[in-house]
């Protein structure tokens, strides 16, 4: 060890001082890698703010309201807002079911039928987003019949239905527990 | 004392200890060297204020060093050699016996880069396992394992002056 030791140390060299000249070099150099670094900074944020207001524009999702936007599709302007529970019940088919299709009872829960019949969606005591498969659990009010006059917005269900973050929002605006 | 004040105090006093290092990590190439050195410095002088604040400078620059030297190669535009129309090589660096110099700067640039960095910063500049796998960042098992490698290879690359090496310290 001592020999590599002595061989390394004899092959760096002489130990050389920094002149002035070299150290004024090092100085100005180092400035001015300072100065560029804090113009690519400023760039780099310029540049983030710039992508994230196109996304927020172009990106529905992104947007105020994402979260509540149908989990695939874009609602449709006027369907999105301003809807009363009995608009709904009348477009969507809204109802309170307390038992299966064979007659047999079941724990209440609020089905959708789509305008077609093809598109089901059911809201139990566990309810299931087939998108994003999230679990929620909620007690639906005993009422049958929505609140007519209350307002809520929804968007127009995609074709995986509708979020359970919308579903949630219906049942306890159209079917208030209480 | 500015900023600059303390950077420069700092260079004088290791300027020439970075500088010899970089010149085995290069193989006694002199103008990579002080390339490496340059660039180490200016790096250092954009975070010299992180670095005065820790006190780590020493272990700051060292590691710079170390990382512009291996990463280097990733820079695949860089060429080592460009032709010009005077020839600009150094003054051969002085020492005790040339040609013994020359041997082990040969042997080194045989080395892989890592393991270069291994042996120069565990027998050159005599830091421990923990302190050179802080440098390398990497696992003190692969600082060992690339130093016990690099030292077969010197083994084999300079016979008589390392017949007592010792293997792993």
């Amino acid at each position: 060890m001592t020999d590599l030791k002595k061989l390394l140390d004899e092959a760096a060299g002489p130990e050389e001082s920094l002149t002035d000249e070299q150290l004024a070099g090092a100085i100005a150099r180092g400035r001015r890698s300072r100065r560029h670094r804090g113009a690519g900074l400023v760039t780099a944020a310029a540049m983030a703010v710039v992508v994230a207001g196109t996304a927020w524009t172009v990106w529905p999702s992104a947007g105020p309201g994402g979260a509540d936007a149908p989990v695939a599709g874009a609602p449709a302007a006027a369907e999105a807002a301003g809807t009363t529970c009995a608009q709904l019940a009348t477009k969507y088919s809204i109802v309170l079911r307390r038992a299966d299709s064979a007659g047999k009872p079941m724990t209440p829960h609020l089905a959708l039928s789509a305008a077609s019949g093809k598109e089901q969606q059911y809201l139990n005591h566990t309810s299931q987003d087939r998108a994003t498969w999230v679990f929620v659990t909620f007690t639906v009010a005993g009422s049958s019949r929505p609140a007519p006059d209350a307002v809520i917005n929804v968007p127009a269900p995609g074709p995986h239905g509708w979020t359970d973050k919308v579903w949630r929002s219906i049942a306890t605006t159209c079917y208030p527990v209480g | 004392m500015s900023r600059d004040d303390e950077y420069a105090e700092y260079l004088r006093g290791h300027y020439g200890r970075m500088l010899r290092t970089a010149r085995l990590l290069t193989g006694g190439d002199v103008h990579w060297a002080e390339d490496l050195v340059q660039t180490a410095c200016t790096k250092l002088y954009v975070h010299w204020g992180k670095v005065r604040q820790g006190d780590g400078a020493a272990s700051y620059a060292d590691r710079i060093l170390i990382n512009v030297f291996i990463d280097e190669r990733r820079r695949f535009w860089r060429r080592r050699e460009t032709s010009t129309a005077e020839l600009m090589d150094a003054e051969p660096v002085s020492g005790p016996d040339h040609a013994d110099r020359l041997t082990v700067l040969d042997a080194l640039t045989r080395l892989p880069r890592r393991q270069r960095a291994a042996v120069v910063l565990r027998y050159f500049r005599d830091l421990d396992v923990a302190t050179v796998a802080l440098l390398m960042e990497c696992s003190e098992g692969t600082v060992k394992s690339q130093t016990a490698r690099a030292l077969d290879k010197l083994r084999d690359l300079i016979d008589d002056p390392l017949n007592n090496l010792e293997r792993v310290r």
